[in-house]
């Protein structure tokens, strides 16, 4: 009886010496401030990493949309050619038009991404400690889409596109 | 009139191309190099499709990965 009273007045003492500094550092003016100092800077180390990875990200898309617009150009080309030459070139047409609207897909469902990412981008820290993960989720599903149409986009140049062209050396025209 | 001139302008490829040139007479797009293939009769199109499938590989689903909005590229 007596050991458990000593190892009773054991455990309040450790309590009480170890939430001493604990209270009296709640009572500081300027604990407050410093934490909200390190979180406005810690903020504005995310937002400038975010800054960088939209720049990142512009540069691939301008890239992904010229090359898609060069290969597009250069198959009209081939299309216009050949249709001179008599080839049927309807199938090869009406897919190029399919192909255009999936850049057009591509294009829009970035934009949205990137809208999402400047949304994030302009939190204050206030406000990014309430929805910053919220949104974060939300901009990874949007750049999974965005992944997506580049699959696409490129599936159906290997299936598609490519095999129309492939069929039109299957072709004889008379004029050829 | 039996020849049409494709131009393939390659002015940005250079950071995107896989390094997988494999010679011949049509040249790996790169840097700001200007790239022509002449199609003159079916047999040529063989040569653009090669182009065409080159291009078409230096652009890559991956520069749009996940991993590029991961925890420690935003520095979490």
């Amino acid at each position: 009886m007596r050991r458990a009273f000593i190892l009773v007045g054991m455990v309040v003492a450790v309590l009480a010496f170890s939430a001493a500094p604990a209270l009296a550092q709640e009572g500081q003016p300027g604990t407050e401030t410093r934490l909200q100092e390190r979180l406005q800077e810690r903020w504005e180390l995310v937002q400038k990493r975010i800054e960088l990875i939209i720049a990142r990200f512009n540069n691939n898309q301008q890239r992904h949309q010229e090359t898609y617009e060069r290969v597009r150009s250069t198959v009209e080309e081939l299309l216009e050619w050949a249709r001179a030459k008599g080839y049927d070139v309807s199938k090869l047409e009406q897919d190029l038009n399919t192909w255009g609207s999936m850049f057009a897909k591509f294009s829009q469902d970035y934009q949205a991404f990137i809208r999402k990412l400047e949304e994030i981008a302009g939190l204050s820290p206030e406000q990014a400690k309430g929805s910053f993960y919220a949104m974060l989720r939300e901009a990874r599903r949007l750049l999974q889409v965005v992944r997506q149409d580049v699959m696409d986009i490129r599936l159906f140049y290997q299936q598609t596109i490519r095999a129309d062209i492939q069929d039109l050396k299957e072709q004889f025209p008379e004029s050829a | 009139m039996g020849l049409v001139t494709l131009i393939l302008l390659s002015s940005s490829l250079a950071a995107s191309s896989c390094g997988k040139e494999e010679g011949g007479e049509v040249p790996m797009p790169s840097g700001n190099r200007e790239m022509q293939i002449e199609v003159e009769d079916r047999s040529d199109m063989d040569s653009l499709l090669q182009e065409l499938d080159r291009t078409m590989e230096s652009v890559s689903p991956e520069d749009f990965s996940d991993s590029q909005l991961g925890e420690s590229e935003l520095g979490l």
